[in-house]
């Protein structure tokens, strides 16, 4: 039986609406702006530029990739404070998990540019997570694929993403952050739509191959999706 | 693109040739500022949130809250910490993971302006949920997006539309421990897109108006290239009882004679009725 999403969705295969605004940044070499859904994330390339860091052994360009999120970019914008802990100095420090987030996100770009064309030049992709509702990694990676091809930078093909969750036995794709906290198992893929490339995929708790192979599947049919919304963008501008 | 090759080679002279003919580079007059927007509203997840817009130089402004014991010395009053960060996208300068000096100057700047300005009024009593014992403490963080030049400018504008848009939440005391509205009615009430509880007395508007000063011109709301080649800034905060609110100049290369900082409080009034209006239209639209 299919029940409309709590964000009034029909059905579990429906995605959120997602939009993309290029050229949002001044001083960047490409840049833009997705919103999916409630998640708001913008993203800036600057470079090819001197690496920070000029390793003489390695040929290839360097494309470096951090996550920054704004502080009020969380669920709980109210808590009670005990004893002497302060939550300001807490998350000045960056948490672990944006920095896993950065590293995943350049493992999709790595795969997708072509870094032989930037020989010992360093592109730094810097993401800027301004409001989270589920689906931060998605919106990142479109983000970043997005302006890492409008900064110029050779790709063999834009990048695109989707998740799913599985909810009891439903399997719900594009799930906001309150169906992720329901579910009980997760999948995300990111592939390369033209060429039909999986770049990345995870999957999270126990899935049995079959059920897996369905939710692949149906990431595969909404990363096709997005990647046709982001093509037609780059087309536009 | 030989122009461009020139500004590179002598940003100085071609700075200069461009002003001789009373035009800046994108066009405006010396004394225009750039248009500026703003919008409320756009984090969800916050109390309150803006984001503003003056030309390119865009800032992202968001509320939280916790609640904290008030100091001994002043029982009744909350607190407002302000704080600036420069997102690493800003500009090709910044590096992730590092404080820059400049983020702090832009956090004091917005934070003077906020007190003078007295914006919630001439203490923080506002924020006092009960006397000596429990109080707000409202956490404004401004997120600056995009540099282009007069970054504190956009900084204080997205930070007051932001404190306009901030709704607490009802808190009451019950034997001697704090409840917070929604813990009780549960998700339910929480998500019907209405926000249940106070909106804060903002009392005033302060807006801020940078000029840079390049040899003798007075540059009205320099972008990041002319912020570059000037040699002094000089900024000036209002409100709208036309009162000074604070006048800051950096350190700098040249002295600014009085002269020069009637002119560039003369430009600041000026802009001030345009700026405030874009503040207070971007929150109004929000009520619902």
């Amino acid at each position: 039986m299919q029940t409309p999403r709590s964000d009034g969705r029909a059905s579990d295969e429906h995605l959120r609406a997602l939009s993309v605004a290029l050229d949002t940044n001044s001083r960047a070499s490409g840049s833009s702006y997705v919103e999916l859904g409630n998640t708001k994330v913008s993203c800036a390339v600057y470079g090819p530029r001197r690496p920070r860091v000029d390793d003489l052994t390695v040929n290839t360009g360097v494309i470096d990739v951090d996550v920054f999120r704004v502080p009020f970019a969380r669920k709980r914008a109210i808590h009670v404070e005990r004893g002497r802990e302060n939550e300001r100095e807490k998350d000045l420090n960056r948490s672990a998990a944006d920095v896993e987030l950065s590293a995943r996100i350049a493992d999709v770009l790595r795969a997708c540019a072509l870094t032989e064309t930037f020989p010992r030049a360093q592109v730094d992709v810097y993401v800027t997570i301004m409001d989270s509702d589920g689906g931060e990694v998605v919106a990142s990676v479109l983000a970043a694929s997005a302006a890492l091809a409008r900064a110029g930078v050779e790709m063999a093909d834009l990048a695109s993403a989707c998740e799913l969750v599985r909810i009891g036995e439903r399997l719900v794709l594009d799930p906001t952050e309150e169906e992720c906290e329901r579910g009980n198992g997760k999948v995300f893929l990111a592939q390369m739509s033209s060429e039909e490339g999986m770049v990345q995929g995870e999957t999270f708790g126990r899935w049995t191959a079959d059920e897996s192979r369905r939710a692949l599947e149906q990431c595969a049919a909404g990363c096709n999706r997005f990647d046709t919304i982001v093509r037609e963008a780059l087309a536009k501008s | 693109m030989e122009a461009r090759a020139y500004e590179r080679l002598y940003p100085d002279e071609a700075f200069e040739k461009t002003l001789e003919t009373s035009t800046r580079r994108d066009g405006r007059p010396l004394g225009r500022a750039r248009a500026r927007a703003c919008a409320c509203g756009t984090a969800t997840n916050a109390l309150g949130s803006a984001l503003a817009r003056h030309g390119a130089t865009t800032a992202l402004a968001g509320a939280r809250a916790s609640v904290a014991t008030p100091r001994a010395e002043a029982p009744n009053e909350g607190f407002l910490e302000v704080r600036v960060t420069f997102a690493p996208q800003a500009s090709e300068l910044e590096r992730p993971g590092r404080e820059s000096d400049k983020a702090e100057a832009c956090a004091a700047r917005v934070r003077d302006a906020l007190t003078s300005a007295e914006v919630l009024g001439s203490d923080l009593s506002d924020l006092c949920i009960e006397r000596g014992v429990f109080a707000w403490r409202l956490m404004l963080d401004v997120v600056v997006l995009d540099d282009d030049g007069a970054a504190a400018d956009a900084a204080l504008s997205a930070a007051v539309a932001a404190l306009r848009d901030v709704v607490l939440p009802e808190a009451t005391v019950k034997r001697g421990k704090i409840v917070i509205g929604d813990e009780e009615e549960g998700v339910d009430g929480a998500d019907d897109g209405m926000r249940k509880g106070t909106p804060l007395n903002v009392r005033t508007t302060p807006v801020c108006l940078t000029t840079a000063l390049y040899k003798e011109h007075l540059l009205v709301d320099p972008t990041h290239a002319e912020e570059a080649l000037s040699e002094c800034e000089v900024s000036v905060v209002l409100t709208e009882d036309g009162m000074i609110r604070g006048v800051f100049k950096n350190g700098g290369e040249v002295e600014a004679t009085e002269d020069i900082l009637m002119k560039c409080i003369a430009a600041a009034r000026l802009q001030y009725a345009a700026s405030a209006k874009v503040i207070l239209d971007a929150s109004e639209d929000d009520d619902y």
